[in-house]
């Protein structure tokens, strides 16, 4: 099964859960809040549902391997949870659909690393309501000082996002976890439309399941980066901030900051496409300044098998302060004060949309090299008028 | 946060309050004003200034008072702020005055903000005051000194 097949069987599959669980009596799914997708439209997209549909029933290899029913009597007439009630909960093609139809990792050791990446986005999963317009608009000063006096930040072109309706704000992603140029570009478009304006950001799931970070990262506008996700944003008028080449982007080695490198992804086409809304690319340089990136490390999370269990397919080695020369960027490092220049671009059109153009692969590739065309001669147009990294 | 700046200008406090009471001369007094657009509403502009790093986007409501001598606005959105030009009359001419109070949310990053931004705000002020002591007086906009090989 490819990667991204993979993908939309899981998607599918925590919507089917969901609706499955509460429509059989289960009041409550254990894995937290239902998916967005669900909750936004009660069902999930067609192209996913019918994914869900045509799958073929799964065939379990060993019925062994099921916890044994045993029947425990209610103790003063009380209902209690038991373990022949697990078992039924287990047995039901809900809770297979939930957690995948290979479930038994002892027989599918395949399943146990789809696991983990299933209960990663069942955490990450939020609600569109946790954005806090006055949260956002307390903090654009604390931003503003820390662009301003820290980053040297400058942001072109803010007026050419749409004043009205549904945006995707497409960027080259940089500067590892710490992403200055999301946050001076979030400002920028609070200070500029206001914090009432809906702005949200597709955020990595391991991020959004941090214990701390994650709610943070939801009260400003930060949602999981999923399909579904961006089309509800979409269709709730909201403007829809994606970095396409996501974790391979941000952390690309030093030698490549200029480089707009999106690995082939090319659902955020699609999803303009299939939304019809404007593509507004956004070109930045200076934010993959802030930190000196030796190596993506992608060959390192593969013999970790971290893109496998938590969907992380690059981890940095990086040199910096205070740790010296160390792999991973989920530790606290110093931001070095590199001078961040953004750039918004025009709306791109495209001469086709609709569903049937978001389906032509052919078409939806013409898009993703006009569009990459455009973030690069921007950047390099930007990186060719810096005289020195960092100081700019 | 209130900054205050003002200046003489050698005219009568009716011939300065004409021109601050031309709203296209009062746009191009203000440095940093990326777009000044009329709303559907009467004396309602959307305004657009450079502010450090980024864009502030924001709507004002002015109000004239020929009276007073006073032109005022309020924001009706973006950052809180109020502004006043004031026209007093003086022995030689008049003097104007040009006020403005501005607030940002948040806590103490808010106010060490406002006062990082009061610097700017106040050359800004002190840039279009000279503008207007210029304007009124019809003195040429001063030029740059021929570059010399």
């Amino acid at each position: 099964m490819t990667d991204s097949a993979r993908r939309r069987g899981h998607d599918a599959i925590r919507d089917a859960a969901w609706q499955g669980a509460t429509a059989s009596g289960v009041t409550s799914v254990p894995f937290g809040t239902p998916p967005l997708s669900s909750i936004a439209s009660g069902a999930a997209s067609d192209r996913r549902r019918q994914d869900a549909e045509s799958r073929t029933a799964p065939v379990r290899k060993s019925r062994a391997t099921m916890p044994k029913v045993v029947r425990t009597p209610a103790r003063n007439g009380h209902h209690q949870t038991t373990r022949s009630e697990l078992a039924r909960i287990a047995a039901s093609p809900e809770f297979e659909k939930l957690i995948g139809e290979d479930w038994d990792w002892r027989e599918n050791p395949s399943a146990a690393a789809r696991f983990g990446e299933r209960i990663l986005d069942l955490i990450a999963t939020g609600t569109f309501e946790g954005r806090d317009p006055d949260l956002i608009r307390e903090n654009l000063p604390l931003n503003w000082l820390l662009a301003t006096l820290y980053f040297r930040a400058k942001v072109d072109g803010i007026e050419n996002i749409p004043s009205q309706g549904p945006a995707l704000v497409v960027g080259n992603h940089s500067g590892g976890n710490y992403i200055p140029d999301s946050f001076i570009l979030g400002m920028a478009f609070a200070t500029y439309f206001g914090s009432e304006r809906p702005w949200y950001a597709l955020t990595h799931s391991a991020a959004m399941a941090l214990p701390l970070l994650g709610p943070i990262l939801k009260s400003f506008g930060s949602i999981p980066a999923t399909p579904q996700n961006a089309d509800e944003a979409l269709r709730r008028g909201a403007c829809v901030l994606v970095y396409p080449g996501g974790d391979i982007e941000t952390y690309r080695p030093w030698r490549e900051r200029n480089k707009v490198k999106f690995a082939g992804r090319m659902g955020f086409i699609r999803t303009a496409l299939k939304n019809r809304v404007p593509l507004v690319p956004v070109a930045n340089v200076g934010s993959h300044e802030t930190g000196i990136f030796l190596s993506d490390g992608q060959w390192l999370c593969k013999m970790l098998g971290l893109d496998k269990r938590f969907r992380i397919k690059a981890e940095p080695i990086q040199v910096g302060l205070p740790w010296g020369i160390w792999f991973t960027d989920f530790l606290p490092r110093v931001l070095l004060p590199a001078k961040i220049e953004i750039r918004v671009l025009e709306p791109m059109d495209f001469p086709r949309t609709g569903p049937e153009a978001a389906a032509d692969d052919e078409y939806v590739r013409e898009c993703y090299e006009k569009v990459t065309g455009a973030l690069q001669d921007a950047v390099t147009d930007m990186a060719s008028k810096r005289r020195w990294p960092i100081i700019g | 946060m209130k900054v205050e700046r003002k200046i003489q200008v050698a005219a009568t406090p009716t011939e300065a309050f004409a021109k601050l009471s031309d709203v296209k001369v009062l746009a191009s007094l203000l440095t940093g004003l990326m777009d000044w657009t009329a709303t559907d509403e009467p004396n309602r502009f959307r305004t657009v200034f450079r502010a450090g790093p980024a864009p502030l986007g924001g709507e004002i409501q002015l109000e004239f008072w020929p009276e007073a001598g006073t032109v005022t606005w309020q924001s009706t959105k973006g950052v809180h702020q109020m502004g006043r030009w004031l026209v007093r009359p003086r022995d030689d001419g008049s003097e104007v005055v040009f006020r403005i109070f501005y607030h940002l949310d948040g806590g103490i990053a808010s106010r060490l903000a406002e006062w990082v931004f009061a610097r700017t705000v106040h050359r800004f002020m002190g840039i279009a005051l000279t503008r207007l002591a210029r304007s009124i007086e019809a003195q040429p906009p001063r030029r740059r000194r021929p570059v010399t090989a």
